[in-house]
Formats: structure tokens, sequence, C-alpha cells
């Protein structure tokens, strides 16, 4: 059986089938350190909590760690920044394994499994092979047999089968956002740009003086992008810094197409990704490529049905046909 | 794998390279006096042709003397370039077979000579020798058309094995990273996240991309979408020439 595994600086979410449904399992990529006590054990256990004891300190995983954030007020820790392991969380490698173990399971046999990965940065000097290599050993050491594709291609693979797999893929995720540009399932430009949804969450956090943590449930929850906003609000600083991203997305990708002379057919274009999930993000985008003038013709642009599971669904249909083979 | 069974032959290479290196500058070396030796008695030949202005009447022992030199010098001196090239296929027989001939013919002519030389002796002894020289130069000639389409073909051949490591057989150094075990285990429940469950047409878009990357796609078009096609195509074929 095959799996894909989307592993992004906010979420896990792994995919698998059952019968004929697809199974997404999807968990926070966070954490939060406590120190130990008896007291602090007992109350993690009555709430049926997922944690982990490691000398005199007590690690609460995934989206238990952002719900315990609050009651213990400490901030929450990630495992991954920018998109790639976080060099300065010590902590990264056993916490992602865990995190993994626990939505992944043990392997039924030699299975496939499909990992993203960020394709190379336009504009920063992250290099994702270290962060690559080490997540192929962690779900190798699971048992799994592991490969890797470009977070952009996994969207394309998941929303563009009806376009024989031609068109553009961009993955608007917390750390990075991951571009391909794909001509019948073969990729010709492939790229990431070194914002996403934190960049917008902290700038707007920067703006407004409000905590990054509280401007992210803000934007997770109930905020739209529209360009008539409450001057000084939050939603306003999102919307502005939404604005930015995607113009920013739009400039990079209209230059790295000029830069490869794509073939002159029609290319649609899926927004994939949880940065992505705003009411009106599709509109925005819509908007910024009508005004910048693209070197190929855009047939449609869309949102990918479920944005949040659109990488991992593309991961599973890259795993299925290494599994035909 | 690639790169230690690339070692192996390497060495063993390199001790059939060293094998043959040192019978190679033997056979130089031999050939080369046998070259040296063939251009010596021809000099010496045709010094003697010049010194004692040889003609008809001259002393027969002299003439006896000088064309034996120079009869026997110019198979040697093939001989030695053909042993220097290497015998490969065909101037080692021919070589022995012409020289043989010629140092027939010389011999014949110092019995024959003067008394003997006439008709058909001469004639004999003449052909002879010329079939002698036929064979040793025809060999030579054969040896280096022969090396010279090996020459060709062994280049093409290494041009291909270059072309099949380099784009074919990719050398993967990036190297295996292992996982220490943590040791740990995480306690409480067993929920291991948000569990969504869809049904879904993954197999058949699964299926759809193997067809697309095997170019097995069917896809229904009019003619004047293919010809659009075949010219996209085209133009991509150029582009990538091109670059």
């Amino acid at each position: 059986m095959a799996k894909g595994l989307d592993v992004g600086t906010m979420n896990i979410v792994c995919s698998g089938m059952e019968g004929d449904n697809v199974v997404f399992i999807q968990q926070r990529n966070a954490f939060l350190e406590l120190d130990y006590s008896d007291l602090t054990k007992m109350m993690l256990d009555n709430a049926n909590v997922q944690y982990v004891i490691r000398g005199d300190r007590i690690y609460i995983l995934g989206d238990d760690a952002l719900k315990f954030a609050t009651v213990f007020k400490k901030p929450t820790r990630r495992p991954m920044r920018s998109g790639i392991l976080s060099p300065d969380e010590k902590e990264a490698i056993p916490i992602i394994k865990l995190i993994l173990e626990k939505i992944l399971g043990r392997p039924d046999g030699e299975e496939v499994i499909c990992i993203t990965s960020p394709a190379n940065p336009i504009d920063s000097d992250i290099e994702p092979t270290y962060h690559r290599k080490t997540m192929e050993a962690l779900v190798k050491k699971l048992g799994y047999k592991p490969f890797t594709i470009d977070e952009g291609l996994a969207v394309i693979y998941s929303e563009l089968a009806e376009n024989s797999f031609t068109g553009v893929g961009i993955s608007f995720g917390a750390g990075l956002t991951n571009v391909t540009v794909s001509y019948f399932a073969a990729p010709i430009v492939s790229f990431s740009i070194a914002r996403g949804g934190d960049w917008i969450d902290e700038n707007a956090s920067k703006a407004t003086g409000i905590p990054r943590e509280q401007v992210c449930s803000i934007k997770e929850s109930s905020f739209e992008l529209k360009y008539e906003v409450e001057l000084g609000s939050v939603e306003g600083a999102l919307a502005i810094y939404y604005d930015y991203l995607i113009t920013y997305v739009v400039e990079n990708l209209r230059r790295k197409l000029t830069e490869v002379s794509p073939p002159q057919v029609e290319f649609p274009i899926v927004l994939a990704g949880g940065t992505a999930k705003p009411r009106g993000f599709k509109e925005a985008f819509e908007e910024k490529i009508s005004k910048v003038g693209f070197p190929v013709d855009v047939s449609v642009i869309k949102v990918a049905r479920e944005p949040l599971f659109s990488v991992a669904r593309g991961c599973l249909i890259a795993a299925k046909t290494k599994e035909f083979r | 794998m690639w790169t230690s069974s690339f070692n192996r032959a390497h060495s063993k290479q390199q001790k059939v390279y060293l094998y043959v290196d040192i019978t190679k500058s033997m056979r130089y070396f031999r050939y080369s006096l046998t070259f040296a030796f063939g251009i010596g008695l021809l000099l010496i030949g045709l010094t003697f042709i010049t010194y004692f202005q040889l003609r008809y009447s001259s002393n027969p022992f002299l003439i006896e003397i000088t064309f034996s030199l120079i009869g026997l010098g110019v198979p040697l001196t093939v001989q030695g370039i053909s042993g220097m090239f290497g015998y490969v296929r065909y101037s080692k027989l021919t070589g022995i077979v012409g020289f043989s001939l010629c140092v027939f013919a010389v011999l014949t002519f110092l019995i024959l000579f003067p008394e003997n030389w006439t008709y058909p002796n001469v004639s004999i002894v003449a052909t002879a020798y010329a079939f002698g020289l036929i064979f040793t130069f025809g060999g030579l000639f054969a040896e280096v058309v022969q090396r010279s389409i090996e020459s060709r073909e062994k280049t093409e051949e290494v041009k291909e094995e270059i072309e099949d490591l380099t784009f074919f057989e990719p050398v993967n150094l990036e190297p295996e990273i292992t996982i220490k075990d943590f040791d740990l285990d995480v306690k409480g429940a067993e929920r291991i996240g948000k569990v969504i469950k869809v049904k879904d047409n993954v197999e058949y878009d699964a299926s759809l991309l193997n067809r697309v990357r095997e170019g097995k796609l069917e896809v229904r078009m009019k003619d004047e979408e293919i010809s659009e096609i075949s010219k996209i195509l085209r133009d991509m074929e150029d582009r990538i020439k091109r670059d």
C-alpha cells in the first residue's frame, strides 16, 4: 500500500488508501516543552494528551501543544522553520520522528511512500538537501521505501489530472511558497520563495502589536481577503501582507517563465496550501495575474479542492504510480 | 557500488597496461633494430653502386654483394616498420611469406649469377622477388588500413561508453543518513491527529499520471490540434538542441 507524506512547517499530513476512501491524517508540526512534575503529568494523563518525558522535561506534541500553550502561557516550538528542519531547534529530529511514527504507523510489508521536498528558494540561501535526506532517513527507519518530489509538482499531480498534468501548481505553505510549472507531468520550472504564512503572521504581528499566535488564529478562523478593511485591525495588516506575498509570487513566477520560454499552450493555475485557504485569495491572485501580464496563456485559476491536503494527495498519486510498476 | 567496481576494474586494467607497456617497448626495440639494419644495408648497397660505378661488366662478386645488400635491405626495412606497428592480423603471415620470397630470390641470384643468369632463371628470380615485395608492402598497407578502421570503431565505442556512464547511470553521491534511535515513547492518547476520510479517485489519477509519463495517453483531438501540438513539440526540440 502506497502512502503520501506532506511534511510542512506548520502541519504534517499523511495520506493513504482505505478501500475506496483516501484517509488524510493531519497533525500540527509543533511541540510544547514543560518542566516535569507529577501534577503536570497527571493533568496531561487526564486530558488524554500525547506527550513525551525526556529527563526532567515533558514535551507535548502536535495539536495538543497549541491548546496547552495558552494554559501554561508558554510559546509552542516548531521543529521546522522556513520549510526545512530548524537549525536552531535541537529537538527537531526526535520530535518529528515521534510525530511521523504516530501518524504513519508501521508499514504492511514493503510500502512505498512519497514525501514532499521544498524546491530551491530563489530569494534565500536555504539549502533543502539536508532536510530532504533526513526526512527520507526518518521514514526509512520506520520501514518504508521513500522517494521525494517537489511540493509544487505534488499540487499538479493532485489537481491537474484532467489537464494531463500540464499547468502551474503553487503551494502556499507556512514556511515557503513552492511553485512548479509542468508540461505533461514533466516539471519545466520549479522554485520556492522564502515567504509564506509565517511571514504574513510575523509581519502582521509586528505591525499591530498582537501576539503571533493570535494573529495566526485569526487568519485561520475568520479572515477573509478583501481590500476594504478596518484601519489598524489585524485583518487589515493580514490583507496588506497577503497582497504583498501574492504580488511577490506572481512577479517571480512571471520572471521565471520568461527565462525558460515555455510551450505556447494554456496553463491552468492551482493554488494550494494552508495559506491559500482564506476566502478571496483566488480573486486576489486573479487580479494580480491580470495586472502583471503573463508570458503564457492562463486558462483558469482555481483553488485546490482541499488546499491543506492537496500536496499529500499529490504525493499519494505519485506513490501509487510506483506501486503500479 | 559503482565507484568500487570501477576501482577494481581500473586496478586490473593498470596491471594489464604495465604488461602491455613492457612487451610493447621490447617489440619496438627489436623492430627498430630490424628497420635500422635494413636501412643500413640499403645505404651500403647504394653507396657501393655509386662508389664502384656498377655496370654489367663490373666484377660479378661486387654485383652479387651490392644487389644482395639492396635485395635484403628493402624487405628488412619494411618488416621493421610492420613490426613497430605491431602485427595484428595480416602483416605477420604476409610479412614472413614476402620476406622468405625475397631471401629466396636473393639466394637464387647469388647461386645463378653470373653463369646461369639467363632466361627463364632471371624471370623466375625477378618474379619471386617482386612477389616477395608485393607481399611485404601489401601486408603493411593492409595493416595500416585495418588499424585505422579499428581505431575509429574503438573511439566510437569509448564515446558510447562515456555517454552511457554519463547519462544512463547517474552516480548517486548523496550520503545515506542513518537516524539514531531516541528511545522515546509517546504516552497518552492513541489519537494520532485529525483523521479525514474522503471518497476519491486517486487510483484513476495515478494510472493517468503513469500513462502521461510513458507517453501513452490517448487523447481525442482534431487534426489541427495534432499539428498544433506537433509544432509545439518541434519548437521544444529545437530549443533543447539550441540549449
